[in-house]
């Protein structure tokens, strides 16, 4: 909001602080396994929380990258999904984690995933109380932000994936994930689909990578174009799925 | 290494220095500038009287408000104040206003109503020359133009085996330094004006500022240090005409401090340049002809955009000797931003250039750049770029012969371990001229006093804008005069307590400081001395100037302080110009400094990106005066040249800023950078130089981008001829030629 | 649309209470007011700087609670019932930080304008981690930008630092 400030925006006429409320702020792991962080917890105690670090790898490395220790302490988690184009959204849509809301008529859950496709809150003045992340023993994830500087920058293209393979090297379980910029994070269904069950051939690779671009559909900017976005996003996936062989 | 501790920096490491922008006055009202939404348009009407009568607003003042000249400029005053019938970019100001809060100035500004009519919008140099181009200057839209021929161009070309052309673009780069312009303009009781505000050269901003007020200079006094950072950026008037007319106008202090943004749309920026160069060689490798044309944007107005071009043009040839040169430069008005003084002041973007062709042609004849480099390296005795005779150094072989030997070992320490990554080598050289070149007043002074109570005083007109000209001071005082740090005080950036020195820029500080101390030094102690002779009843050769006072058999026998109870104190002052070349060529420099930059670069195959792992730059300007200053002079330029190479753009779209402010415009953090910077001083001169150590706060930026770009070229085989270099550049270049699938196969083929 | 961004509700104000640099500071502001302009307004604590205004640049960087933030981006109500720390708070008259003094030493800083952040910014990562490696300083230096020293006077300056500290221990 602060940003918006900056340039120009009008500050709304009421501002209701939410940052009084304890619940909102603590990270624990549920009986089921899965890792419950309050919505209002800061960027920075996200990243370096020991159930994070361990158990999310990618969603710490992918906190990581928003911005700079400064503004990863004041920045909430919550803040960072509710702003539509948080670099932690494409980590945790691979991680398939879900919203839970507190609404005028009660709590409501839903999957990020249906949340991030039309992001509209479930009820008017919905709070976000709490994202959580099932475990992933099984699985491999994977999170790469790539910028117009190293660090302390704005994305231009984010990916996430998570994906199981069997014992053969087919592939059980994807998910992949695109983003950057403007670019509203989103799982590239599609490309899913074409992989499930398959051998991670250099042929597959290669169908995959045109496929990636095509789907990804990212959009540029004043300084770096569409092609760009989109073939980068599908390098660093194709050259990650490589890597897993 | 020996630390010299800055005289300035205990106060900045606690934050207890007040910056100018810090200050506050009693009754202290905030001034904010009304600029024009409009790149080229005429100014049908101003209307501010709803601004007048929006409560705790004091002033607010439009062209019909100058008293005197309604122009600024440091080579010609072409800059209105404030506009009256026509704007030329967006940075121009049409009315200021003096209000008891920023808010309310803000406020006031929305209600000034200005009625534009839009026009034209000259957004590049080509679009200016075109013939149905509207004039934006009387004198049409050429600001100026620069040429320098020598030898037979056609005949040398004709003996010529290989011929390279290529056309290098560079980006127009903002000084983003970190303190944006401001201070506090502060009427004085018994008449005058005080102004607290950053710039280069206190005298100029009085000059400059008594013309546009009608009063005269003595009325004015110009507080200048310290400010955070410049780079050339402050040397050109800013904020101070309007902070000046608001004071007057309330007759109370008025403090303006641009917002980023304010400072982004105002400020002056590094020429855009595009330089197309044709160079041949002959069978032995041999530069036989140079050919070269420039074309600058100089944006609305002049400031320095004259000499700029013709420093570039002078440094053309750089380093090399070349039989057959032509060059022809030209720098176009149009509505972009005003471009000026920048670090390098036009070097930067022609070493680019010219280093780019030494390496294509080495390339294109099968001798590597090193070798191409030593076959054409001018030596000790050779004549300057323009055929004037210089102060000889063998400075350009010096650093030639560094870069080559950490060439060679930075080429033998690599290894790479990831597949997707290429790690690449290159280097390139330069020589930059310091001082303002022949036929420009160039004055330079300084005076050395023993006050009453007992401290000698060592006083200049320079300015600190960070880059430790108070740590020179400090180096060379005491070691000329022999006494300790605490015996002298320094006081600078002041107009109304120091002696003109001429301008705080084109690396000259330094060179002055050590010039004014060899001449004040003798006659300065030979008076200390003579006097202490007296007063001890001993004779002058007895004694000497050591620290805490006069000195004899080894001991302190009189204070500094003793030596002026009761007498008079001791003032010597010298006035002199900075060293030009006895040859009378226009703009042509004698004194020059030369680095030899080598840069290590690794490229991202997936993304395109570049990082630069290693950069180090042997320089070689005389003697160090100060270690640290030194090395931080070099490191900082480095890394300001390797955001210029990188990220660095201030995009215009019809003549509108894209880039506003430090999230869209990139300079590099730390993470884009060496983490271990290197640097090699060689401070050897000829035994019969008289001219002592040269300023380093330019050369260190001069090289730096043709170093990596032949890196880039080394790692994957882009030849880069524009900046930034974009990584949808390399990630294209890399997919052509195949360089990424390569790497996939040899990858999965490994597995 | 009636651009009301810096007057919004300027009549209003409410009040809050905090310590400086150990001091107890209780007044009133305007709902909308930016810590850094208190800060440096108000309480005329102007080793603050502002630079940027937008969260890109550190110069601002102040310790809320212990923990580095940009007082560009906080508004001054956020500092009710915290602890804050700014440069001033660092150094006694006579006796500058052992993180103040590498700087001095080292070269961390020419013109100074981004070094108050910087050190704070230093102090933040050294209180956590007594012996950073090159990651730690670089991911922990990340937010602050410095124009001047191209980061080698500031990197050496941090290591420096960080031997200063163990001394003092
Ligand atoms: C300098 C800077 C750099 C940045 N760089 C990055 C970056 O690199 N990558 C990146 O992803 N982001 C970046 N950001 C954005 C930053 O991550 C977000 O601003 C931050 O995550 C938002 O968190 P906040 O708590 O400040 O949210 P706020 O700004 O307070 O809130 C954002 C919106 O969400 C609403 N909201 C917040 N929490 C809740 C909740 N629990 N329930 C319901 N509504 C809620 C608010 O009402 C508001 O509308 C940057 C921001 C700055 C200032
Ligand atoms: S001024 Fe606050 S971060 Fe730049
Ligand atoms: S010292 Fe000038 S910005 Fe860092």
């Amino acid at each position: 909001m602060q940003m918006q400030r900056e340039q120009g925006v009008a500050f709304p006429p009421h501002l209701i602080s939410l940052e009084q409320i304890r619940e909102l702020t603590d990270i624990e792991e549920t009986v089921d396994g899965s890792v419950r962080i309050g919505a209002l917890t800061d960027l920075e105690t996200c990243r370096t929380h020991p159930l994070v670090k361990e158990g999310c790898p990618a969603l710490s490395e992918a906190i990581g990258t928003i911005a700079s220790p400064a503004v990863r302490n004041k920045g909430t988690i919550g803040g960072n999904i509710l702003y539509g184009v948080g670099d932690a959204v494409p980590a945790l849509l691979a991680m398939n984690a879900r919203l839970s809301w507190f609404c005028k008529n009660g709590i409501r859950s839903e999957w990020l995933l249906d949340y991030m496709s039309d992001q509209e809150l479930p009820a008017e003045g919905a709070i976000l109380t709490d994202i959580s992340i099932p475990s992933l023993v099984e699985g491999h994830c994977f999170f790469r932000k790539v910028g117009r500087r190293e660090t302390f920058i704005p994305s231009v293209v984010t990916v996430a994936m998570y994906v199981e393979l069997t014992a053969q090297l087919s592939i059980q379980s994807i998910r992949l994930v695109a983003g950057g910029g403007v670019n509203t994070p989103r799982r590239l269904i599609e490309c899913e689909k074409m992989l499930m069950g398959k051998q991670l051939t250099d042929e597959l690779l290669r169908v995959l990578s045109s496929k990636l671009k095509e789907e990804s559909a990212l959009i540029g900017d004043a300084f770096t174009s569409a092609d760009y976005r989109r073939t980068v996003a599908a390098n660093l996936l194709v050259s990650e799925l490589q890597s897993l062989r | 290494m020996k630390k010299n501790i800055r005289p300035d920096g205990k106060e900045k490491v606690t934050g207890r220095l007040k910056y100018l922008t810090d200050l506050a006055f009693p009754n202290m009202l905030y001034g904010k500038i009304l600029r024009s939404p409009y790149p080229h348009a005429r100014i049908l009407s101003i209307s501010t009287d709803k601004a007048k009568q929006l409560p705790g607003v004091q002033a607010v003042i439009t062209h019909k408000d100058v008293p005197g000249l309604n122009g600024f400029g440091i080579v010609r005053p072409d800059q209105p104040v404030l506009c009256k019938d026509i704007v030329r970019y967006v940075g121009d100001a049409v009315a200021a206003v003096a209000a008891d809060s920023i808010e309310i100035a803000s406020r006031a500004l929305e209600l000034i109503d200005v009625q534009y009519e839009p026009l034209p919008v000259l957004d590049s140099p080509e679009k200016a020359l075109e013939a149905s181009a509207p004039l934006l200057h009387p004198d049409g839209n050429v600001l100026h133009r620069a040429s320098f021929q020598k030898g037979d161009i056609e005949a040398e070309f004709s003996k010529c085996t290989t011929v390279v052309e290529e056309t290098y673009h560079v980006p127009r780069q903002l000084h983003a330094y970190m303190e944006t312009e401001g201070g506090v303009i502060v009427p004085e009781k018994g008449g005058g004006l005080t102004v607290y505000v950053g710039t280069q050269h206190g005298f100029k901003d009085r000059f400059q500022l008594s013309r546009i007020l009608g009063v005269s200079e003595a009325d004015i006094r110009i507080v200048s240090s310290p400010m955070g950072g410049s780079f050339g950026g402050k040397d050109e008037l800013n904020i101070q005409p309007y902070g000046a007319l608001l004071a007057i106008a309330t007759g109370k202090p008025v403090k303006i401090h641009q917002t980023r943004q304010e400072s982004m749309r105002s400020s002056i920026k590094r020429h855009p340049m595009m330089i197309t160069m044709k160079t041949g060689v002959d069978r032995a490798g041999k530069l036989r002809a140079h050919q070269t044309t420039i074309v600058a944007d100089t944006g609305a107005y002049a400031t320095l955009g004259p000499a700029i071009l013709d420093f570039a043009v002078e440094h053309t040839c750089g380093p090399y000797l070349i039989p057959a040169v032509k060059t022809n430069g030209v720098s176009i008005f149009t509505n972009n931003g005003v471009s000026g003084e920048f670090r390098g002041f036009g070097g930067n973007q022609i070493t680019f250039a010219l280093e780019g062709q030494i390496d294509r042609l080495a390339a294109a004849i099968g001798i590597d750049g090193i070798d191409m480099r030593r076959r054409n390296i001018r030596n000790e005795h050779d004549l300057g770029p323009l055929g004037q005779r210089i102060a000889e150094t063998n400075g350009a072989s010096d650093v030639l012969q560094s870069a080559a030997a950490v060439y060679a070992e930075k080429k033998r320490l690599l290894s790479n371990q990831d597949p997707w990554k290429r790690i690449g080598t290159g280097m390139a050289i330069t020589m930059h001229g310091g001082g303002l070149g022949f036929g420009r007043l160039d004055p330079a002074g300084g005076r050395l006093s023993l006050k009453e109570d007992g401290e000698i005083e060592i006083s200049f007109g320079f300015e600190e804008a960070g880059q430790g000209i108070l740590g020179v001071i400090e180096a060379i005082t005491t070691e000329q005069l022999g006494c300790a740090k605490e015996d002298i005080s320094i006081v600078i950036g002041d107009t109304s307590l120091v002696p003109s020195s001429g301008s705080t820029t084109a690396s000259r500080g330094t060179s002055m400081v050590w010039h004014s101390l060899q001449r004040l030094k003798k006659p300065f102690l030979q008076k200390l001395l003579a006097r202490a002779a007296g007063i001890m009843g001993m004779k002058e050769e007895q004694l000497s100037i050591g620290p805490g006072g006069i000195w004899q058999n080894g001991e302190c026998r009189l204070s500094f302080r003793e030596l002026v109870s009761e007498q008079e104190p001791i003032i010597i002052s010298t006035q002199f110009d900075f060293p030009v070349s006895p040859d009378p060529i226009d703009s042509a420099h004698f004194l020059y400094t030369y680095s030899g930059v080598v840069a290590q670069v690794e490229v991202d195959l997936l993304t395109g990106r570049i990082n630069v792992g290693e950069l180090h730059q042997s320089i070689s300007a005389g003697p160090v005066v100060n270690e640290m200053g030194y090395l931080g002079q070099i490191e900082g330029g480095g890394v300001m040249a390797i955001g210029y190479t990188l990220m660095e753009d201030v995009i215009m779209a019809d003549g509108h800023y894209v880039t506003e402010n430090l999230d869209s415009y990139l300079i590099p953090g730390i993470k884009d950078v060496p983490f271990d910077l290197q640097m090699k001083a060689i401070e050897s001169l000829p035994e019969e130089d008289h001219h002592g150590p040269r300023g380093v706060g330019e050369i260190g930026t001069v090289a730096v981008a043709p170093a990596i770009a032949n890196a880039i070229w080394d790692a994957i085989g882009l030849r880069v001829s524009q900046l930034p270099v974009k990584p949808e550049a390399v990630l294209k270049s890399t997919k052509e030629r195949g360089v990424l699938h390569g790497s996939q196969s040899s990858n999965s083929g490994a597995k | 649309m009636e651009v009301n961004h810096q007057t919004a509700g300027r009549n209003e104000t409410m009040s809050v209470s905090f310590l400086l640099n150990g001091e107890h500071i209780q007044l009133n502001v305007s709902p909308v007011a930016r810590a850094v302009d208190l800060i440096r307004g108000e309480l005329d604590q102007t080793g603050t700087k502002i630079s940027c205004g937008i969260g890109r640049c550190g110069a601002c960087s102040i310790l809320v609670n212990e923990k580095l933030m940009v007082s560009c981006l906080l508004l001054a109500y956020q500092l009710d019932g915290t602890s804050v720390t700014t440069i001033e708070g660092l150094s006694s008259q006579d006796e500058i930080h052992p993180i103040q003094k590498a700087f001095l030493e080292e070269g961390g800083f020419q013109c100074g304008y981004c070094t108050p952040g910087m050190v704070l910014a230093t102090k933040y990562l050294l209180d956590s981690n007594a012996e950073p490696d090159q990651h730690a300083i670089q991911e922990a230096l990340s937010g602050n930008l410095c124009r001047c020293t191209g980061y080698g006077g500031i990197i050496r300056s941090v290591r420096c630092a960080t031997s200063n500290q163990e001394g003092v221990r």
